[in-house]
Order: structure tokens, then sequence, then C-alpha cells
């Protein structure tokens, strides 16, 4: 099933544009091990949600998971063989709009051999090139 | 006592953007010292000696500015967006017979006992604020977690801090729990609500929209009386 907000102020939204990179969420904040991405882009609560399913897969339910993105935008899209024009088309599928640095998936309880792997498989999920990151102490 | 590192400085004149971009590309990091209610002093230092005292976790040394020593303590580095690079760096300056607070890791040993049985060993503080001289700050506070089962957690309290050293950190703050395993019914039942749900519309929020219909019918409808009155 694909991922969506559950109760929404405005049914469409306009496309907008992605700039810079993440000034929030850009590090591993729950867990030990992170995958953060090196570009910018819509990813769609489908690629999320196999995301999802493929790490909790690998994991065998051990360690624990955090999906840091959510899509909270809507696109919306014409019906096939349409004409054009009669205003927008109607929601087809959501997206988080995510910008370079940004954590999008969080793993802990687990190795680092374990989480790399787990990640490795999320990261062929995503559309965007991703790197793997480790939780960084404070001083 | 631990080995104190020792960091060259130049002090810097210009401060901004620009120029600390401008010192960033000749290899060097903008950073600051203060503390002691002393004048804060602007300072660079080489990016990779900064970045070797980072990766090895040194957190006490003596910075070098024209002869003069100042010992002082790593309290903040500022990276890029990507965690890469470091921007800035924060020094505090100490004196080494003064009590300070800093932040240090809780490092867990050992597999929990119910980790066996399916549960999951999670940490939900990674770090802890310590009380201890200068010369005394420990590297982790370690902690041993075989005794853990399903359900049992520990708490700051239960924390032994190392020689000399003070736990400051609210001591009913849950460090580390075990969680119990996910049963077998929550994993099919999830796939089935899915199906439930899919192709479902998200609710529109429309107590705004609702007021302003009534508003807008009410002014409708007093455009209508002026029009009847207008045609009597």
């Amino acid at each position: 099933m694909a991922m969506m907000p559950k109760r929404v102020k405005f049914r469409k939204a306009q496309r907008g544009r992605i700039r810079g990179n993440a000034t929030r969420g850009n590090f591993v904040a729950f867990g030990e091990y992170g995958l953060q991405t090196l570009e910018a882009a819509w990813i769609t609560g489908n690629q999320i949600e196999a995301s999802r399913v493929t790490a909790t897969h690998h994991m065998h339910r051990e360690g624990k998971l955090w999906m840091r993105m959510f899509p909270h935008k809507p696109v919306s899209a014409k019906p096939l063989e349409t004409r054009m024009g009669k205003g927008k088309g109607e929601p087809e599928y959501y997206v988080a709009c995510v910008r370079p640095g940004q954590v999008l998936v969080e793993v802990g309880g687990v190795s680092e051999e374990t989480a790399k792997e787990t990640l490795c498989r999320v990261s062929h999920k995503l559309p965007v090139k991703t790197r793997f990151v480790v939780r960084r102490h404070s001083f | 006592m631990k080995e104190v590192l020792s960091l060259a400085t130049k002090n810097r004149e210009g401060r901004g953007t620009s120029k600390s971009r401008r010192l960033r590309y000749e290899g060097q990091v903008p950073g600051i010292v203060y503390g002691h209610k002393q004048e804060p002093r602007q300072v660079t230092v080489a990016y990779d000696d900064l970045l070797g005292a980072v990766r090895h976790h040194t957190r006490m040394m003596d910075l070098e500015t024209g002869g003069a020593k100042e010992r002082v303590i790593l309290h903040d580095v500022q990276f890029d967006a990507f965690g890469m690079d470091i921007v800035h760096a924060d020094f505090v300056r100490v004196a080494m017979d003064e009590l300070i607070r800093i932040k240090v890791p809780v490092e867990l040993r050992g597999k929990a006992a119910g980790e066996v049985h399916g549960g999951v060993a999670e940490q939900l503080l990674t770090e802890v604020e310590v009380e201890c001289l200068p010369g005394d700050i420990p590297e982790a506070i370690p902690f041993v977690i075989s005794a853990l089962e399903v359900g049992q957690s520990v708490s700051v309290s239960q924390l032994v801090a190392p020689v000399k050293t003070r736990i400051t950190s609210e001591p009913n703050l849950i460090v580390v729990t075990v969680a119990a395993p996910k049963t077998e019914a929550a994993a099919v039942a999830a796939p089935v609500e899915a199906v439930a749900v899919a192709g479902v519309e998200p609710e529109v929020i429309t107590r705004g929209k609702a007021e302003e219909g009534e508003e807008g019918e009410e002014a409708a409808e007093g455009d209508k009386k002026k029009e009847k009155e207008k045609k009597k």
C-alpha cells in the first residue's frame, strides 16, 4: 500500500522546486546507522513502502527501523487519452521531497555488517544516490 | 592524566561568511575560544589537525597561539549538510582544578538475555552528562546488558559512574530497554489493513472552507434581497 497522509488541508499542490541542502534531519538521530541521500528528489509512497518492506525482511525482525521521510506532497496526473485542459488532474500519488544530506532510513540494534547489507538493499529501492552513515557522538 | 593534544592556532581578523569560506578554501577552520569570563577570541585551526582530534575523540587540548598556551575543551563542532567537512569549532577555556559538565557516550556491552528470545535491545539514550575534572573525563560509560530480559530496562541511576566522576543526567531517564518480539498476528494483520485502505484519498480538512461557505451564502442572500428591493 502506498503511503499517504491521513488528513490534508488541500487536495492538490503545486510542484515547487527543491533547492539547497538539508539543514535539518541530516544526521543519524535515532538508530546507530543511516542512509543519507546525496541528491534532491521526489520519493514516492510506493518507493518508501518498498524500501521499508525490504529492510524489515532482511533484518529478520531483529533490530529497529526508522523511516525518516514521509510523502506529504500530492502529485496529480491526467487520465490517459484525455484532451488537455479542463483543469488540473486528480491526485495520483504522494511524494516526499528530500534534499541532499537528508537521512532517509535509520537502523539500530543490529551489527554494522547487517546494517550495511540492509541499507544497501534499501538504496536499490530509492531513486537517489545514497551513502551509509554512522551516528556521530557529540562533543 | 591523559595526554593533551597541542593544536596550533592563529588569531582571526575577519568575520562573516565570505571570509570564513576563504579560510576553508585555504585548509583552515574558523573557530572561537570562550569561557572563564574572558573576552571571546576568534581563531583558525588547520583542518587536518582538527579532523584528527575529532576522529580520535580528543576532548582536551592546548591551543598554541604565538607562543601562548591555553587549555581548552572541544565543546562543539559544526559539520556541513552531509556531516563530512568541519565548518566551525567551539573551544571552551578550562582550569584543571575546576569541575566541568560534559556529555559522555554510553557503551553497551554484551548481548541481552532477552535478545535470545527474540527481543530487541533499544538504546534510547546514547549520551549522559557527567561532572568531573577536565583531567578525568571518561571516554565512555560502559554497561553490561547481558542480564536484561524482555521488558526490562536500565535507567541512568543504574549506570556506574567511573572514578572521580558524577553522573548529572536525570536519574529516571531510560538508557536501554529490551522490547518484546513482534507477534506473528501483527505481521499478518498489516497487509489486510493495507488492502482495505488502498485507493482511499486522505480526508480534506474543510473547517475553514465550511465557514467561508456559510459566509458566502449569507452574502449571496444579502445580494438577492438588494436586487429585489431595486426591482420594487
